[in-house]
């Protein structure tokens, strides 16, 4: 047993050795530097809803100049459109967006994936990828306050998300609603082709899975 | 039962230990220069080709950065930085100095990463070089071998010529064919020159046998997304400063700012993108503290010394010199040149500190002022100028809870950071371009900044290096890709009066092999035709043939 622990203390001494920068810090690329922010104001007590996700999900950030980080603690403010790093070191950081070029939020098995873009309706920003194929969709994370309450002298913000989607078919950047009517009018000329693919799928564009999916099968319709 | 479980445990944990510490076998990289010729007149170019291999059986691709320098027995003259391109070619030139000495000169060619292996392993190269003016030749009186014209045709791969003899201006087609189909050949590299007793010697290309895997100590990692700046903080008594904080920045108009802490041996690594090739680069210690230095490392020194093999002089060999250096003053004189050299693509990403966001104030935009302080006072508001410890600090109130952080905030000056406002203090306001304020908690990876100040003098600042224990570094450019331009006596006509003086008459570094034509000079005489290129086991494979040019 006495054996059992030497060996067990020697291992986790080689283990930590290793994982200290003195030794091989050349080897190192200075990954950790691309984080670049500044301290960030918590208003999730007072402002309800105004992230995306209320917690902070583990996630991953790619940079512009290649690099990227794995495992940090993230969550994205949809009012604002800004990007929170919860560090060990500094509390909650807001992120530079220069250097970011996407991110992604893990939450289970679901994985959101933001990329920085400058479409012509939506500015530049952060949007979500929902599908990038032949056609591309995207959605701006938007949350917006629709009621405030005054407790012990504390102003309270309620925020609903309102999410904005584009559609991209052919390099044109479309804005559409979550609604099968708006689809006809954007596509006028496709408007049987679009009824026929969706009849007998029992889709409900009420759910926002459903939509997507709705989308991405009109993919062939959209680029004919 | 016990033991045998703790002999597995035992046995499991030696073999994770590489893993863990990183000190898996180092395998070897291999450069391998092609040049133009083996014998130049000072003031011509030096045409290259660099090729880097890796050795991995994996499919890690080799360092794309390559140091190539010319050197004799006492100096180095030129030094480049040459990017490899794709299939980890790279084409570039070095020019030969006017005043260069007659003699036997070296090239040597290696990547960062082979500096972990033993300097054996680089390329080297012995050329000869004489100088326009050296009418006695002195130089190349010793002999420590003879020029024996033992030059063997060899046949790794056929070349066809339609003829052995061409008139001047004459198109010349040549056809290359491997020696059996089965064998295929790539990294071709083609040169087409003046024969001389020099070259037909044979003995001046030497390409060392790969090094051998081993288990070293990563020191010098491969150079693939940029260029590492490696070097050492020492103190006053040449001992190692391990931990400490160093800060790289580059002048610029706008704050950039890497940086890096040194091992425990005192080593520290920049890793550097396009963005600071070819600027000065200033790195600085976290705290200013004047008792240590920051030792860049040169990473062109080489331990191994140069001797040259000396073959005396032969009458040929004079003769050859004697006719060269007549062409290359006529070809100066009339300033016609066949190298042409573009610039290679740059990726620039800027280490900004930060990028928009920040209050602007512009002091021409106000009275004019007298100094930095005053500055401060009048327009710069929520700053306060403190003098403590020596130096000169600027507080800023926090744009969050509206108080004065405690610790002071971090200056930049032309984008350098910079210990405090030493430099600027005595700046009137005509003095100062634009100063930007960053009023909030800033963090950089593990660094945490109480407010950030920028500022862009109106005449750049040229003494950055001024604080002691700061170190200044000339960090070089590429050397631009360089292709080599025939005449087409297609277009140009055959009675064109410009005299057509080329020895090299083609030279191209391509991945694979086709038919080749070019046009004969008006120079007569006998010309070599050489092909390198690499076979199915990796090994270089030459071949020669010759043909004459008589004009008639």
């Amino acid at each position: 047993m006495r054996k059992l622990m030497v060996l067990s203390l020697l291992y986790i001494a080689l283990y930590a050795q290793a994982g200290q920068p003195g030794g091989d810090s050349l080897i190192l690329k200075p990954v950790f530097q691309n984080l670049i922010g500044e301290a960030y104001s918590d208003l999730s007590f007072t402002h309800k809803g105004i992230h995306f996700r209320d917690e902070f999900l583990p996630g991953k950030i790619w940079f512009s100049n290649g690099d990227s980080l794995n495992e940090l603690s993230l969550r994205y403010n949809s009012f604002e459109d800004q990007l929170i790093w919860l560090s060990k070191k500094h509390g909650q950081v807001l992120l530079d967006r220069h250097n970011i070029t996407h991110f992604q939020l893990n939450n289970g098995d679901t994985a959101f994936l933001f990329k920085r873009l400058q479409l012509p309706e939506a500015g530049n920003g952060f949007l979500q990828v929902c599908y990038e194929g032949n056609i591309k969709l995207y959605v701006k994370r938007k949350s917006v306050p629709y009621t405030s309450y005054i407790r012990n002298s504390i102003k309270y913000y309620k925020y609903r998300q309102a999410p904005v989607y584009y559609l991209v078919v052919q390099g044109k950047v479309y804005n559409i609603n979550r609604n099968i009517k708006n689809l006809y009018q954007l596509f006028p000329a496709k408007e049987e082709a679009i009824r026929n693919n969706i009849r007998g799928k029992h889709l409900n564009f009420k759910r926002e899975n459903d939509f997507i999916k709705a989308i991405i099968g009109m993919e062939q319709i959209l680029t004919e | 039962m016990k033991n045998s479980v703790l002999f597995i445990f035992f046995v499991i944990s030696l073999f994770s230990v590489d893993k863990i510490t990183g000190q898996s076998p180092l395998v070897p990289e291999r450069v391998i220069v092609t040049t133009d010729r083996d014998a130049y007149i000072a003031g011509e170019n030096i045409l290259l080709k660099t090729r880097i291999y890796s050795q991995s059986l994996s499919s890690e691709t080799p360092s794309n950065v390559c140091y190539v320098l010319l050197r004799d027995a006492k100096n180095t003259y030129s030094s480049i930085f040459l990017k490899t391109a794709q299939n980890n070619i790279g084409t570039s030139c070095i020019y030969i100095p006017d005043t260069l000495q007659t003699g036997y000169y070296q090239i040597v060619a290696f990547t960062g990463y082979m500096r972990n292996f033993s300097e054996d392993q680089y390329f080297y190269k012995q050329i000869l070089i004489v100088n326009r003016f050296d009418e006695w030749l002195s130089n190349l009186f010793q002999q420590d071998d003879s020029l024996k014209n033992d030059f063997v045709p060899q046949d790794s791969f056929k070349i066809f010529l339609t003829k052995d003899s061409f008139g001047f201006r004459e198109k010349v087609n040549v056809k290359f064919l491997p020696p059996s189909e089965s064998q295929t050949f790539k990294d071709f590299t083609v040169s087409v020159r003046s024969r001389n007793p020099f070259t037909a010697n044979g003995r001046t290309s030497s390409i060392s046998e790969p090094a051998v895997s081993g288990d070293k100590k990563l020191q010098f990692p491969a150079e693939r997304d940029g260029i590492y700046l490696t070097g050492k903080v020492i103190s006053s008594g040449s001992q190692p400063v391990p931990g400490e904080c160093l800060f790289l920045s580059a002048p610029d108009s706008v704050a950039n700012l890497q940086y890096t802490f040194s091992d425990t041996n005192g080593n520290f690594s920049f890793l550097l993108n396009d963005y600071y090739l070819g600027k000065q680069l200033i790195i600085k210690a976290e705290r200013k503290n004047g008792n240590y230095s920051i030792i860049p490392d040169d990473k062109f020194k080489l331990q191994k010394p140069f001797v040259p093999v000396h073959y005396g002089i032969t009458p040929e060999l004079r003769k050859f010199i004697r006719e060269s250096r007549n062409i290359v003053r006529i070809q100066k004189s009339y300033g016609v040149s066949n190298v042409k050299t573009s610039e290679l693509p740059a990726r620039v990403k800027i280490p900004f500190v930060y990028n928009g966001g920040a209050l602007v104030v512009r002091p021409a935009d106000f009275v004019e002022l007298e100094n930095f302080r005053e500055i401060s006072e009048n327009i710069l508001s929520g700053t306060r100028v403190k003098a403590e410890n020596g130096g000169n600090f600027i507080y800023m109130v926090n744009k969050t809870d509206k108080t004065y952080f405690t610790k002071p905030a971090v200056i930049f000056l032309d984008g350098v950071y910079a210990y405090d406002l030493k430099m600027v203090l005595n700046f009137p306001s005509a003095a100062i371009s634009k100063i930007e304020l960053l009023p909030a908690l800033r963090m950089m990876g593990d660094l945490t900044f109480n407010g950030v100040v920028s500022i862009n003098s109106a005449n750049k600042l040229k003494s950055f290096g001024f604080d002691e224990g700061t170190c200044v570094y000339n960090m070089p450019s590429f050397s631009g890709s360089t292709t080599y331009i025939s005449p087409n006596y297609a277009y140009r006509s055959v009675k064109d009066p410009m005299p057509d003086l080329r020895q090299l008459l083609y030279w191209n570094a391509r991945p694979d092999l086709h038919d080749i034509e070019f046009y004969t000079s008006d120079i007569p005489g006998e010309y070599i035709i050489e092909v390198e290129a690499v076979d199915n086991d990796g090994n270089i494979q030459k071949a020669f043939s010759t043909f004459k040019v008589t004009g008639l």
